[in-house]
């Protein structure tokens, strides 16, 4: 799958970790501001008293 | 003496090393899978399911393709590809799950900390007066202030007082507001009124519920607190002055320790003001609920100042 995608990367070697790089920021980014809040959201610990 | 013997035919490593190395090792491992003894297991088995016993020349016969079939399909490159793909996926999804959990329990911590203790310090700023309490500190601990007045009721999400525990250290200032949702207050790391429970200064409970662990750890060390330890709500107009009566583990299910009378009658008693806390129990878990009851000692009007014990921690 990573090999595929490295495959399918334009240009030279220091273009590729460039992309690769900024697209690994982007997703974690995505992750950090949008994903993990969700799951956070989801994933709640309750501590009041409810029947 | 070498290990190289030019006559030999190349092996199946040697043809494929113009591969890229991460598919021939790949490869190399489902080969090392397709020849295991136990296809020849499975073959068998398949053959003697479908053979009437005694047909030898078939069932070797069928014997042989359901094994041939099994290698075929396991040896291809379509199957060591899509292992591949799976791998990766599932390596990918572990990543993120433990991302996540370092965002949670450490970077969200972090922030939220920060967030709370500054709402905090711009609340106590706030409220306490800068006028200096003209009585002597040892004149001050025999004042009567008289009833403390009750609170009036906030919008839910709103702020109305930040919450001093001593024993939790000189920094434990936190905040607390109505209403006991996750968004709004409990996930800020506020300590959350329970709409139907009583107004500070009123007989009756004053229950707040408060996240143990995450959201800034707010009620963390809820195990060291004593019998007798001060816990301090400010609010706009003074000081309402709680001690430790006692703590219980209950089921989550067993709402009437926000009861009025807690485990009692939702009915108020005139003259008992308690304060009861709700948090999840055990720590990072859900099964619980680790509940802390208080009792309404004394009150403090916003110009006397803070109680003593709390002065070095509101910061004026």
């Amino acid at each position: 799958m990573y090999v595929a995608l490295w495959k399918v990367l334009p240009g030279p070697l220091w273009a590729r970790i460039l992309i690769v790089v900024s697209g690994a920021l982007a997703v974690l980014a995505a992750l950090v501001f949008f994903l993990f809040p969700w799951v956070d959201r989801v994933l709640t610990q309750s501590v009041v008293v409810a029947s | 003496m070498t290990e190289h013997h030019p006559d030999d035919e190349p092996t199946p490593d040697e043809a494929r090393s113009k591969a890229p190395a991460g598919d021939a090792a790949i490869e190399a491992a489902v080969e090392s899978i397709a020849f295991h003894p136990v296809f020849d297991v499975i073959a068998e088995t398949v053959s003697a399911d479908e053979t009437p016993a005694g047909d030898k020349a078939t069932k070797s016969k069928k014997e042989r393709r359901a094994g041939a079939t099994l290698r075929t399909f396991l040896l291809s490159r379509g199957f060591s590809r899509g292992l591949g793909v799976v791998g990766e996926t599932l390596i990918t999804l572990g990543v993120m799950v433990m991302l996540f959990l370092g965002w949670q329990l450490w970077i969200n911590d972090v922030i939220i900390t920060n967030e709370s203790a500054a709402v905090a310090e711009e609340n106590a700023t706030k409220w306490t007066s800068s006028t200096t309490p003209t009585s002597t500190s040892s004149e001050a601990a025999v004042i009567d202030f008289g009833p403390a007045p009750v609170m009036s009721k906030v919008a839910n999400t709103k702020v109305f007082g930040n919450v001093y525990i001593p024993r939790f250290g000189d920094d434990y200032i936190k905040v607390a507001a109505e209403g006991v949702e996750a968004e709004g207050t409990l996930n800020r790391g506020y300590f959350g009124r329970y709409p139907d429970s009583q107004l500070p200064g009123e007989a009756g409970n004053f229950a707040l519920a408060v996240h143990r662990s995450g959201y800034g750890d707010p009620f963390q060390s809820a195990p060291m607190l004593r019998t007798g330890d001060l816990i301090v709500l400010q609010t706009a107009s003074g000081y309402y002055e709680y001690r430790v009566r006692n703590t219980e583990y209950v089921m989550p299910s067993q709402v009437e320790v926000v009861n009025a009378v807690p485990g009692g009658a939702n009915t108020a008693v005139v003259g008992q003001s308690v304060m009861t806390i709700t948090t999840c129990n055990p720590e990072l878990g859900n099964a619980e609920r680790l509940i802390t009851y208080a009792v309404m000692v004394g009150w403090r009007p916003k110009d006397a100042g803070p109680p003593k014990e709390i002065e070095s921690m509101v910061k004026a």
